[in-house]
Formats: C-alpha cells, structure tokens, sequence
C-alpha cells in the first residue's frame, strides 16, 4: 500500500513539473520567434508600405520582394553583392587562418606557446568595439572609409582578428590521436603534407562548424559596417547598414517598412540553406577505427 | 637491415625527470629484441627515441654507421606499429598501406603489387576496400603491420603491438609477428610489458625498471641467471618465490636458515664461490628466490632429497597437465593472506591426494636458488664474478694466500700498521690477477664464455676463484699470476677493512666550451661549485648541531629540527607529484599513492613532534643545572663552535679557491685558443674552397647527363605513338622528377659535408681548474651530438685513470703528500685544493709540487647536473 502511494505521489509531482516547464517554454518560445513571425508575415503584405496596427496583413502578395530586385531606388542586389562577396572572402581567409593557427597551437611545442595561449584567451575577452576608434583612424589613414573601396576595409577588419577563436578548434585537433601524426611521420610524411592529408580530412565537422562562423559574422554584422561603410555611396554599403537607411526615419519608415521586412527574409535565407546544406557533415564518428578508443 | 647502435641514451624532461638512464646496447643485425617492464619503465621512451618521435636528451644513437640523433623519423628508414593501430580512418585499407610508398613517389604499378604481397602475407586481400571502422581489431592490427613491413624498413618498431588484443587473438598474432621476423629477415625491436610475450619472441630481451636498464640478455639467461630480485620476480610465472633469509658458512656447507622459521637447509660451499663473504656470516639479511618448479611435491624426490620443508597448503589451481599448491612454509599462518613465507609448488602430473589445511613435505633443490642482497635486491652470486674473497692470514707486511707467502708492497703494508691477523679476509677483484707474476700458482680447471667475457675457473689446491681471461686457454694450463695490489682489500676477521684498494679514477670537474662561450660555461661552473661549498656546509652543520647538543640545548637546534622537518614534507610531497606526473597509474593507483604520502606525511609529523617533544625535555634538563656547570657547557660549546668555524671556513676557502682559478684563467684560456681556431679556419677555408669547386662541377656534369636524359625521353614521346608513347610519358615525368630529387639529395649530401667541415674546424676545450686542453674531434662529436646547446649551460666531470697525467710546466700544479709503492707502481697521492689526486709516477718525493696534465682523451665525461655520460 504504502509502496503505490509513494509511486502516485511521485507521478503527480512529475506531472506538475512537466505542465510548468512547458508553460514556460511555450512563452519563451513566442517570445522568441514572435519577431520572425512578424517579420516573415509584413514582408508579404501589399496593402501599404509603412508600418501597421495588426498582425495579419489585409492583402498578401510578392511585391516588396519585387521591389528589392526590380525597384527603382533599390540599390538591394548591390547590397548582397557585396555583403556576400565579403563574406565569402572573408569566410575562406579566417578558417584558413584559424586551421593553421589551431593546428599549431595543438601539435607544435614551442617556447611561449602556453603563454601566448593565455594572451589570446585574455585578448578575446575585450569587446570589439573597444578599439573602434583605433580602427577607424587607421583605416582612414589608408583611405579605407566611407569610399567605394571601404569594403576592402571591412574584410580587414573581419579578417584581422580571427585567430582568436581557435580554442575550439584546437579542441577537436586535440581530440585526434598523436600517433595518427606520428605513423604519418615515420611513413614520411611532412608537417605540411600530414595536416593537409590526415587532419584536415578528419576534421571536416570543425572545418564547416569554423567556416559557418566566419560567414555569418561578416554577413549580419552591423557595428563595424556602420562606421565604415555608413558614409559610402549607397551602392557600396552592406545588406546590414543598407536596409537600415530604410528605416531611418519617419519618413523612410513609412516608405520602405515592408521593404525593410523582405530584404531581412532574403537575407536569412541563404545562412540557412546553408547550414542546412552543411548539416550533414556534423557527422560523428568521422575517426572510428583508426586508433583504439 | 641494419645495425643500431645506442650509446648512453638519456632522457631527462624538462622538469629534470629522468626517463631513461644511460641506455647502452648494440643490437645487432636481424635481430628480435623486446624491451619490457612494467609501465612507466621508460621502454616506449626508448623506442620513441630510435624512431625520432622523442628528442634524445644526451647520447648517440647510431643506426647503421649513421648517428641518427636528429635525424627526422622519415630519414631513418625505420616502420613503427603502434599500440593502437594509428590507422587513417579515412582510408581504406589499401590507401592505408599504399599511403608511405606514394609518399616515397614509388611507380604506382609497383605500390599496386607491394600492397597486394602484404596484403597475401597478412590475408587481408578481402578487405583491401574497406574503411578500417569496418574492421576488427586483429585485422587492424594487421593492415598497421602491412603497413610497417611494405616499406622493407632497416629496423622495425613495435610499441605494445598487442595490448589491445584479447588472449587468444594475441597468441595467434604473437606467432604471426614471429614468423613474419623469420621471412623479412630485418631487426625488430618490441615493446611489452608482457613477460611471456617477452620470453616468447625475443632472441634478446631487455628489462627496463623506473628508467633503468636492468639486464640485457637472452630469455634463458634471464630465466636461469636473473642480476636481481626486480628481474628474477618479472620473468617466469608463476612469479618466483622469494623468502627473506641469511646464510652462515660452516666449513664446507653453507647453512640457509629462513626467517622465522627453525628449518636449516643446506648447500655445498662449492655452489657458492661466487658469492662475497660478508653474506655468509649469518647475521646480512639476503632474499633466497626460488621458482616453483624447483619445489617439489613428488614423494620419490622428497625421499631421495636432503632439504625437506613443510607447507601448509592453502589452496589449489588445477591446470591439466599440473597442479599448483598455494601455501606456507610458516605452519601457523591460517587463510590466503600474503605472508613472508608464502610459496608456490609446481606438482606435476595434476593428480594430488591433499586437500587444504594439510601439511605436505616438499623437496627444496638449493642449486636451482637465487640469493639476492637484503637491500639493495641485486644478486649476490654474478655470472661474472667481480670479486674473490680469500681466507688470509696477515702478518705485518706478508700475507699467507693459499699455499703462498707473498709479501705486500708497502702502500698497502703500511695501511696495515703493523696489524695482525689470524682470519682474515682478502678482496681480489677477477681482473686484479696478471700473468708471468709470481704471487700465485693455479690450474685451469674450466673457461666459461659469458656475454664476451672469459671467465677462467682456477684451482690452487682445494680452492676454486675465477679471473677474467685475456686470451685463449687450454684446460689443464698452469698459470704462474701476479696480483695486482692496488686493486685489493683486507679485511679483519669482523670484515672491517683494513687496507683499501685505489680507486679507479680521480674525479676533475670542470668546463666544456668554445672562446666564445667561455665566460658562460665559467659562470656555470662556478655556480656550481658555489653550491657544492653550500651543501658541503650544511652536511658540516648537521654534525655541529648533534655535537652541540650534547652540551648545551641551544635554540638554533629546534630551528635546525624545524628546517629539517619542513625539508622532508616538501620531498616527500615533490615524490608525490612526480610520480603522479610521470608514472600511468589510473585512478585507483593515484588513489594509493596520495594516501602513502599521507601516511608518511602523518608519519614525519609524529616523528617530528617526538623530535621536539625530546628536545624540550632535554632543554628542561639543561635549564635545571647549575650555573657553574652551565657556565662550564658554555666554555665547551665555543670550542665545538670555534672547531666547526674553522672546518667551514675551510670549504669555503677551498672552493673560493677553485672559483678563483676558473675566472682567472679565462683570458688565458681564450688567449690559447685563438690561434689554434685561427688556423684551423684557415684550414678549413682552403677544404671548403676546394670541396665547393669540386661540388659545382660535379653538380653541373649531373645537371647535363640528367637534362640529357630529359632530353632524350622527349625525343622519345615526340618519336613514338600509341602504348610506346605512354611509356614514354611516363619514363619521361620519371626523368624529370629524377632531375628534381638528384640535385636535391646532392645539394643535400653537400651541405651535410659543409657542416662537417666546419663543425670540425672548431675548437673547444675542456676547461679544468684553470688549465685548458684542446679537445678532439671524437670528444667534441659525441659531447655536441650528445647534448646540443645545452652543453654550455653545463659542468662536467672528468674521471681520469691515474695513468692518464702528463708532466708538464703549464699544468694544474699539485702538491705530493704521500708516495705509494705498489711494487710494479708507484702512486703519488697529491692534494689540489684540498682535493685529492693520486698520479702514476716513476719517482718523486713529498713535498714536490707536480704540474700534471691530464689526458682528456683518455678520460671518462660526464655531464654533471644530471649525472650523464658522454664518452
């Protein structure tokens, strides 16, 4: 008797537990994707171009996607252009930088590796931001800000920083065995030739997990765009700092909201086709069999 | 295929752990050597170091006639297999063992056929598609081995090859790994910490403990003459039984009584010549092994056998064919707890009619036993004896040895002074006995030839003793022997020396460097010296503080107990860590070993407050004496303190003295050298000129027979059509590569010869108490080989015969204090600084002043810091 009480009371405590976790979760994910939802449902609505009162357009059509590709003072195509060219520049230079470095820090024993190590770590803890007026300065002196040429600014800036986010990456490395390296060595191989043909090949899941990161930073930063970019003609602006001169005021606003709306939708799409394009090499077990577990 | 030769291999980590100690072994060519011990012993470090994965910390290694120290593992034409399998997994199979040989640009028609005669060896030819995830272990382990035997290596590396096998796939692939030694014909070096793989498949096997190297030999000399209880425990299973024990010789027996047990057993002297005399007095604690077989249960044997003991039996393990009885010599021990004289019987034939708790008789076959040290576990009965032990009597200046009256020379008469003794005791080492003297007279009786060794077994009269043999023996020789006397010890009846031999060596320290380096290499031996006159004064003030304490209670003594306690916590704590550094323990064993250090941590402190405890109760005792008698302690307490000043104004004065030599000799040292490096850069100038111009033109007749060749084959390619022209194309890219890897390798050869030319131009010395001697070219290969550019930040140690001094006015200048005649020589013991030298010599008197130079050359090097010899 006593023994199926206990096993109710427990059941029924369970059950409570889970209703409010639920309830919880419920909430935090409207909250969550309220935003998207709005954003996704404006970009369809034709009825006006400013903002509204409602949540559910009156009238659904395609047009304020038309009018990114097609309007007559959208300068949208330039925008991604741009945006992708750097990011795509941008994406390839830093996993490579970032590979290199890993690889380095985990295979390599040198003097001052620990040291430089910790460096690093405390380096990345500082905000970005923190040396934007540095930043500025120097790129103007190069002639790099708000001109045609700034978006080569930009990408230095993305690029210039990268090596800092090694720590996971060198995680995986670490994970790979040394005597793969070794066996690699004695078979005759080079430092060059064992990372291009033994740990690259295995680490494809950090490979794609670091290119991603480098593509998205780039494609949705806004902060270092505006400054740098902000005061370049129109057509040499990013999609960030673009759509933003769209609601950048009341006037805008009213203008180009649902624009506005569109151009973010356009812009998520292609992070995530490609996430979902790369989704499949997060694979496990990508070393199974080659050392004793 | 190829020799390999290791040479005092070290490996110290940074943090000044001794991995591997003065590793030395040539192995020879095809042959299966297996390293083992168990973890942590250093044998992976080893084989990681002959495969170029470990820097070599000090020392030579030589594979074939090629020092191979910094080669790289590509270059040393060597195959490693290791433990797990290291497979790339994204390869198959086939591009797993063809990967090294496309690495190595081998035509791919031949890769195609090596892969497939491994493949044929290894039967892997189903699997050459698949991805290693596809295989089990045991194929795995094999595609690692095909991969190791495709590249037809000079020396094959195994590190614990089948650990991670289960029993029975370790068996098969144990046989597998033999015969494949026997078919490829190359040396195999194997690692394990295994025992039975180890006897199984070595024709050498070494056991390696803590870093030390413990004996090279074959598996049935392990087995049969193991140096010490660490071996003799490792090889063979079940493991040996050891019992703790002392001998005491009576006559023509030597009697063997165990601890804590009344039986006596015994054992013919004549078995036991080999062993030292201080261990046959009955009282030195040794540690008989005996291995279970040697024990028998058999009821004939036990009739027939004179040393019987009893065992309770405690339990039974049935293996078919035999039997193995657990039990006790000790008849009170109840259950299966580890006593100390626990033992294992080997009863054959697997029938038995006993049953636990019954008291059986055993037969002990005493010749079959191992006698090890109490303490320091290394045999006491060598294969190669060093030493023979006599019984003398001493009168004065002779000696009665045997059936010889031999008079002693008076460096050794004169330790004696004038003493006298019925039976005592003489020490001759094997090597001390010359031929065409006339000390001794005795027959060969036997020669045994022992890991290169002649041991000659002679007799005078009833007495066996051995010496090592120099030449060819016919049995039945009377050899007439001289005895060597500065090689000999007495020894009084209680075994207290009473004449000492000399000592092989005199020990110089000093520095190694080049001009440039000098003040470096200087400064770091001064350092040290400066710490050698620290630690000597603290050895001093340990005894001062024990004198003074016997007189008055002063409170720099519990300071002094205080410091001493804190020194031990901290070595105690630093052992700690270092073996939870460096040893593979696992979780349970780092448990073990954090709470033996708490023990003995709990231990230091009980031991310390008692320490204190005693000093405050003496200090009381002190305080309740009268004034006049602590006045008086006063008094006696200044001279102890006046005494020991005075000792320790003397180290310091002494080393104060060496510094003072080392830096004031720099600028002359440097002035010695400079024109010996000038010279030989001239010299070296005019080589290089003459190598250089020989290189161009030999480059450029290469350089035109190979563009030639290029030349031709694409005339070939122009001049051919279908299959022809194929052909041609690729003996074409052949011809092109051969251009790029010719004059690669040449260049290659070319600058390796440059480096030489200069390395051997350059001048170093090893710089000993203000005097410089121009080192040689050997010297200077094996010491930069050996240590690389830390031998600047180091102090060595230069061990000189005392045969090895040149007289000359520029050398070190010692003072003769005694002259000692060894008959055939004389010795000049000199005093340098305090230190003491003692100099072959023709004649000289006391009170002269020698220069002495030593010969470099002739000496053994040792790094001192970490104790590592060079050459």
């Amino acid at each position: 008797m006593t023994f199926g009480r206990r096993k109710n009371t427990k059941k029924i405590r369970e059950g409570i537990t889970n209703t409010l976790l639920y309830i919880f979760l419920a909430i935090i994910s409207i909250v969550w994707v309220f935003p998207f939802a709005y954003l996704i449902v404006n970009s369809f609505r034709t009825e006006s171009t400013g903002i509204a009162g409602y949540f559910f357009p009156k009238e659904w059509g395609l047009d304020n996607y038309l009018y990114l590709f097609t309007g007559k003072d959208s300068n949208f195509m330039n925008w991604y252009t741009n945006t992708l060219i750097i990011a795509l520049v941008v994406s390839v230079i830093n996993t490579m930088i970032t590979l290199l470095t890993a690889y380095a820090l985990s295979r390599m024993r040198f003097t001052g590796r620990k040291a430089l190590m910790k460096f690093m770590l405390i380096l990345g803890m500082f905000p970005g931001f923190l040396g934007m007026i540095c930043i500025y300065h120097l790129l103007d002196a190069l002639g790099l800000v708000g001109n045609e040429s700034s978006i080569f600014g930009l990408m230095l800036v993305y690029v210039s920083g990268t090596m800092m986010g090694y720590m996971v990456t060198k995680g995986f490395f670490d994970t790979i065995p040394k005597s793969l390296d070794e066996a690699a060595m004695i078979d005759g191989a080079t430092k060059n030739k064992i990372f291009w043909s033994i740990t690259l090949p295995l680490s494809k899941p950090i490979i794609i997990q670091t290119l991603l990161g480098a593509f998205v930073g780039p494609w949705g930063d806004f902060m270092m765009a505006s400054y740098l970019v902000g005061k370049s003609g129109s057509q040499y602006q990013t999609v960030a700092i673009g759509l933003k001169t769209w609601i950048d005021s009341f006037a805008m606003y009213d203008k180009h909201f649902t624009h506005f709306c569109a151009g973010g939708v356009v812009v998520s799409i292609l992070p995530i086709i490609l996430f979902f394009l790369m989704q499949r090499f997060y694979v496990e077990g990508v070393t199974g069999g080659s050392v004793k577990g | 295929m190829s020799k390999l030769s290791l040479r005092h291999l070290y490996k110290v980590y940074p943090n000044g752990v001794k991995a591997v100690n003065d590793f030395n072994m040539e192995i020879e060519d095809k042959e299966f050597i297996v390293f083992v011990g168990p973890s942590g012993c250093g044998k992976s470090t080893t084989l990681r170091m002959i495969a170029g994965l470990e820097e070599i910390t000090a020392g030579e290694l030589y594979i074939g006639d090629q020092f191979a120290n910094h080669m790289e593992p590509k270059d040393r034409d060597i195959a490693m297999v290791f433990q797990n399998y290291a497979l790339y997994p994204h390869m198959t199979v086939y591009e797993n063992l063809a990967f090294g040989l496309n690495l190595r640009h081998v035509p791919q028609a031949e890769i195609h056929k090596k892969v497939l005669w491994a493949a044929k060896i290894l039967k892997l030819e189903e699997y050459l598609e698949r991805k290693p995830k596809a295989l089990s272990g045991g194929q795995r382990q094999r595609v690692s081995l095909g991969r190791a035997i495709l590249r037809t290596p000079k020396v094959f590396l195994l590190d614990e090859p089948l650990s991670n096998l289960d029993a029975k796939l370790r068996t098969e692939m144990r046989a597998e790994i033999a015969k494949l030694h026997n078919e490829i014909g190359t040396t195999f070096i194997y690692v394990t910490h295994d025992q039975v793989e180890a006897m199984t498949m070595g024709t050498r096997i070494v056991v390696m403990s803590m870093g030390y190297v413990q004996q090279i030999d074959t598996p049935q000399n392990l087995y049969n003459y193991p140096q010490n209880k660490f071996v003799a425990g490792f090889i063979g299973t079940p493991q040996m039984n050891f019992f703790d024990a002392t001998l005491l010789r009576k006559g023509d027996v030597v009697e063997i009584r165990f601890d804590g047990l009344d039986n006596v057993l015994t054992i013919p002297f004549d078995q036991m010549l080999k062993v030292r005399p201080e261990y046959l007095t009955g009282d030195k604690k040794i540690i008989i092994g005996l291995r279970c077989e040697n024990i028998s249960a058999d009821a004939k044997i036990v009739a027939e056998s004179k040393n019987i003991m009893q065992v309770k039996i405690s339990h039974f393990e049935e293996l078919g064919n035999e039997t193995l009885i657990y039990g006790d010599f000790n008849l009170d021990v109840h259950g299966l707890g580890d006593s100390k004289t626990s033992v294992i019987v080997k009863n054959y034939g697997g029938e038995h009619s006993c049953r636990i708790g019954d008291v059986i008789n055993v037969a002990v076959d005493m010749s079959k036993a191992h006698f090890f040290d109490g303490t320091t576990e290394e045999t006491i009965a060598p294969r190669v004896p060093t030493e023979n032990v006599f019984d003398v009597a001493i009168d004065g200046a002779n000696i009665s040895l045997l059936d010889a009256q031999i008079a002693l020379p008076s460096a050794v008469s004169a330790q004696l002074e004038g003493h006298s003794v019925a039976n005592g005791y003489t020490l001759i080492p094997t090597n001390a006995f010359y031929e065409g003297g006339n000390d001794i007279t005795a027959k060969i009786v036997a020669v045994e030839k022992i890991n290169g060794q002649q041991v000659v077994h002679l007799v005078n009269g009833s007495r066996t003793f051995f010496m090592i043999g120099t030449r060819d023996y016919e049995i039945g020789e009377t050899l007439s022997l001289g005895i060597d006397f500065k090689q000999i010890s007495l020894m009084d009846t209680d075994l207290n020396v009473i004449a000492k031999p000399l000592p092989e060596f005199d020990a110089l320290y000093g520095a190694y460097c080049d001009r440039s380096n000098a003040v470096r290499s200087t400064n770091h031996l001064c350092a040290y010296y400066k710490a050698c006159a620290e630690k000597e004064i603290a050895q001093v003030r340990v005894q001062l503080r024990a004198e003074q304490e016997q007189v008055v209670m002063a409170d720099s003594i519990l300071k002094g107990i205080k410091q001493a306690h804190k020194e031990k916590v901290i070595a105690i704590q630093e052992h700690m860590s270092y073996r939870l550094g460096t040893e593979d323990l696992g979780k349970e064993g780092k448990k073990k070993v954090k709470k033996e250090a708490e023990k003995a941590l709990a231990d230091e402190n009980q031991r310390y407050l008692a320490e204190v405890a005693e000093f405050k109760a003496k200090k009381a005792e002190y305080n309740a004496l009268s004034d006049d008698e602590k006045a008086k302690r006063k008094v006696l307490e200044q001279e102890i303190l006046d005494k020991y000043n005075a000792i320790i104004e003397g180290i310091k004065a002494k080393y104060d003295r060496f510094i003072e030599l080392a830096k004031n000799g720099i600028k002359q040292m440097q002035e010695d050298l400079l024109p010996v490096e000038k010279q030989r850069a001239t010299q070296a100038g005019e080589i290089l000129k003459s190598v250089e111009a020989q290189f161009a033109q030999a480059k450029a007749d290469e350089l035109a027979r190979l563009e030639q060749n290029i030349k031709d084959a694409q005339q070939r390619v122009k001049d051919s059509t279908g299959e022809d022209r194929d052909n041609a194309i690729v003996l074409l890219r052949e011809a092109k590569r051969a251009k790029i890897d010719v004059i690669a390798q040449m260049q290659a050869e070319h600058n390796a010869h440059v480096d030489d030319i200069l390395f051997e131009s350059k001048v170093f010395t090893a710089y000993i108490n203000g005097l410089s001697l121009v080192t040689s070219l050997d010297i200077n290969k094996k010491i930069v080989k050996g240590l690389g550019a830390q031998l600047f930040l180091s102090h060595y140690r230069f061990e000189v015969p005392h045969d090895a001094y040149a007289f000359d006015q520029s050398g070190i200048a010692v003072v003769v204090e005694e002259v000692l005649d060894y008959g055939r020589e004389q010795f000049a013991r000199c005093s340098l600084n305090g230190d003491v030298l003692y100099v072959k010599v023709d004649s000289c008197n006391v009170g002269e002043t020698l220069h002495v130079v030593p010969d470099i050359e002739r000496a053994r090097i040792y790094e001192n810091k970490f104790d590592i010899r060079l050459c």
